[in-house]
């Protein structure tokens, strides 16, 4: 073990990208870091609220970014499920499918939803 | 210049489509664990059987975590929550992609060290003795040994 600053010695990026999975790096990892590390793209309804003279702290019910936060961490979760099928051995491959296009068509239903198609906040 | 205020607003309640789509991430989550959790018999079985099952107990936790705090209209903040289970995904992958023994103790350990790094920050900054450090750094060593017993 080296003394890097993860545990694989490698970026995040490339363990994305050695695992197959750019596009959630792409995706999703690259805006949520933004929201983690508090910078201005984090802080951006923040910087368009002050501009009107009014920040309004309490629940936002943020239409878009609610999409992005659930079809993340549900892929997430799926992978994850996968992965102990294999591990295990479980066999469950043929279960896991019909509960992913469950989630997938919630996510469309919900693209075509007033929250999402009236949010202009990305 | 213009001044600029900050106040708290009273919670609107959840829109239907977004109650919606959270029932659905709801009982994703719960089939999830019914599905894997016959896993739990072998999940001593191996490092990599027992990293594998551990990450995704986090996967699930991250799981509602992220539905409770969404339903409550914070969403934005939630993204946080979603990167770290991005991370744990990513995790779960790289151990299993190859050699999953190997990589599953070596991500074991490695939290070891993150730990003893986080508490040597404490003593250096004065909210914890040296003393009460080695003391807390044995305590914790033992049971980390205990948790991967038989795998070192």
């Amino acid at each position: 073990m080296g003394d890097g600053p993860t545990w694989t010695g490698l970026k995040d990026l490339e363990v994305f990208r050695l695992v197959g999975r750019g596009d959630f790096y792409d995706l999703f990892y690259v805006p949520f870091s933004d929201a983690v590390h508090g910078n201005i793209m984090g802080a951006r309804q923040e910087v368009i609220q002050a501009k009107t003279g009014l920040i309004s702290v309490g629940p936002r019910f943020p239409g878009r970014i609610l999409g992005w936060v659930v079809q993340a961490s549900a892929d997430a979760l799926i992978v994850g499920l996968r992965q102990i099928d294999q591990q295990f051995a479980l066999a469950v491959d043929a279960k896991i499918d019909p509960l992913q296009r469950e989630v997938f068509e919630a996510l469309n239903r919900y693209a075509a939803s007033k929250s999402f198609r009236d949010d202009d906040f990305v | 210049m213009d001044a600029v205020t900050i106040e708290e607003v009273p919670a609107p309640a959840i829109p239907n489509d977004q109650r919606q789509l959270l029932d659905t991430y709801r009982n994703l989550t719960r089939e999830a664990v019914s599905l894997a959790g016959p896993a739990g018999k072998t999940a001593n079985a191996s490092p990599a059987n027992f990293i594998v099952f551990v990450l995704f107990g986090r996967l699930v936790q991250l799981g509602r975590t992220i539905r409770i705090v969404s339903l409550l209209g914070y969403a934005h903040e939630a993204q946080a929550l979603a990167r770290t289970s991005l991370n744990v995904m990513a995790d779960l992958l790289f151990i299993r992609q190859a050699e999953p023994d190997r990589r599953a103790l070596l991500h074991a350990l490695y939290s070891q060290k993150r730990r003893r790094t986080a508490e040597k920050g404490r003593v250096k900054h004065g909210f914890l003795t040296q003393a009460d450090y080695d003391r807390w750094d044995k305590d914790q060593t033992k049971k980390e040994e205990e948790a991967l017993k038989g795998f070192l």
